[in-house]
């Protein structure tokens, strides 16, 4: 049970790192980007560590997305 | 090998993300998505580090009072991962403090196009 | 071109690293190398020799309390390279980018920060106190109250924000990390024992170990404090832009 709950976790990281790589509106590749944290943290939780998983959500999941988010505010929406 | 790649499948999908996050670094063009990508590398090296200290049947490395002994993981990897976490958020930082000040010199944070431009 | 050249690139060094990720003893075993050096001795001795529930919060303040010290340098450093590429303000308020957008204060998400700061502050106050006992700790509640500054200073308004939390708080409330371990580690020398341990030889026991308890909460708060003010700091160097010379607010 565990184990199939494992490699879900690890299926849906990979998934969400490929949607922030690929895509072309900037906003949605940062959006990914705090998925991954999330999912990230409950991979930390099965891991025995939680406060990795504390300071990974709260540090990447929501402070670098906030400096993200404001930078493309600042520049520009789209890629290319 | 595929047995023992399916035992140790924490490491495969931590070396899986590594090669993505490589892979938008040297070819997307955008600075955001570089950046984007090197944040990447970074989760997925401090995946590989942790999973390295799990113990099966391990429990999380907190001295609880009065409950019965039973093995922990590792905690230094992931008191060593705890600093990494900061400093990756401050290298992010001053990467997009530097992808802004591009943006004010050159009109665009497209690589490519100022590239051509300069031809 | 350069695509499937990165391509087959990247696929080489997939295979390498899967190939050489394979051949690594498996993962969770109990007789590990990495299990059996100095991990005991963590396990066995870490509680009483460090004064910590938390093994993790053992490791950082106690066994490489140096390592810590120097994060939080790397901190600052960080916010003092950002300072000279983007530039600091001075004397005068600065207006941003989106004060004079024409968008109107929201009241969704106005009420919500509203409602959600109180429990954001006594949520991170208490991981900060319980990070010696229970998961959490310094940097953690810091991290939080600083999300919590952010929000709350996009929501309303920067130029509020700003008005509160001027740059000469700023400058002195991010010095309090180094401060703190410079106090302690300070106080250990002055008593007669090494740099940063956190005890007076000179007292008892008992008073050693309120005194441990008491140095490890004021590093806590310390690193606490400091990393959410520059996180802080960061939002608004990043939100600021350079002040042309007279235009008005208009609201």
């Amino acid at each position: 049970m565990l184990q199939t709950l494992n490699v879900v976790l690890l299926v849906l990281l990979i998934v969400t790192a490929l949607t922030a790589c690929l895509h072309r509106n900037l906003l949605v590749a940062v959006l990914m980007l705090s998925v991954f944290s999330l999912v990230m943290g409950l991979v930390w939780v099965m891991l025995r560590a939680p406060d990795l998983a504390l300071a990974e959500v709260v540090a990447v999941g929501v402070v670098t997305t906030v400096f993200f988010v404001v930078t493309i505010f600042r520049t520009q929406r789209r890629e290319g | 090998m595929w047995s023992m790649l399916a035992d140790n499948i924490n490491y495969a999908v931590a070396m899986i993300l590594f090669c993505i996050g490589f892979y938008t670094v040297i070819i997307r063009s955008n600075l955001i998505k570089k950046i984007i990508g090197l944040m990447i590398m970074q989760v997925s090296v401090f995946f590989f580090l942790v999973s390295v200290g799990y113990l099966d049947e391990g429990v999380a490395p907190i001295v609880i009072p009065g409950a019965a002994p039973s093995p922990m993981v590792n905690p230094l990897p992931q008191a060593m991962i705890l600093t990494a976490i900061v400093i990756a958020v401050s290298t992010t930082a001053l990467f997009l403090s530097l992808a802004l000040k591009f943006y004010e010199h050159h009109g665009t944070v497209d690589m490519d196009r100022v590239k051509e431009e300069k031809r | 071109m350069k695509k499937a050249v990165t391509l087959i690139f990247i696929g080489g060094l997939a295979a390498a690293l899967l190939y050489t990720v394979a051949l690594l003893p498996p993962m969770g075993d109990a007789d590990n190398p990495t299990n059996r050096h100095i991990v005991p001795r963590y396990h066995e001795r870490g509680e009483e020799e460090a004064g910590t529930g938390n093994l993790v919060a053992a490791v950082i303040l106690n066994y490489r309390g140096y390592d810590t010290m120097v994060e939080v340098t790397i901190f600052s450093a960080a916010l003092a390279g950002i300072f000279a590429v983007l530039g600091t303000v001075r004397k005068r308020i600065n207006r941003s980018y989106i004060d004079r957008a024409g968008v109107r204060f929201s009241f969704i998400s106005g009420t919500t920060v509203l409602l959600l700061m109180p429990l954001i502050i006594v949520f991170s106050a208490y991981t900060i106190l319980y990070g010696t006992d229970l998961p959490g700790g310094g940097f953690q509640g810091g991290a939080a109250i600083g999300a919590g500054v952010m929000i709350s200073s996009v929501a309303y308004g920067f130029h509020r924000a700003q008005r509160r939390l001027s740059h000469h708080v700023r400058i002195i409330l991010e010095s309090t990390a180094i401060s703190a371990f410079f106090v302690v580690g300070t106080v250990g020398v002055i008593g007669g024992a090494a740099f940063l341990t956190y005890m007076l030889p000179a007292l008892t026991p008992g008073s050693q170990s309120v005194l441990r308890t008491v140095m490890l909460l004021v590093l806590q708060f310390g690193i606490g404090i400091k990393v959410g003010i520059i996180c802080t700091s960061i939002l608004f160097a990043l939100m600021m832009e350079e002040d042309t010379s007279d235009v008005e607010h208009a609201s």
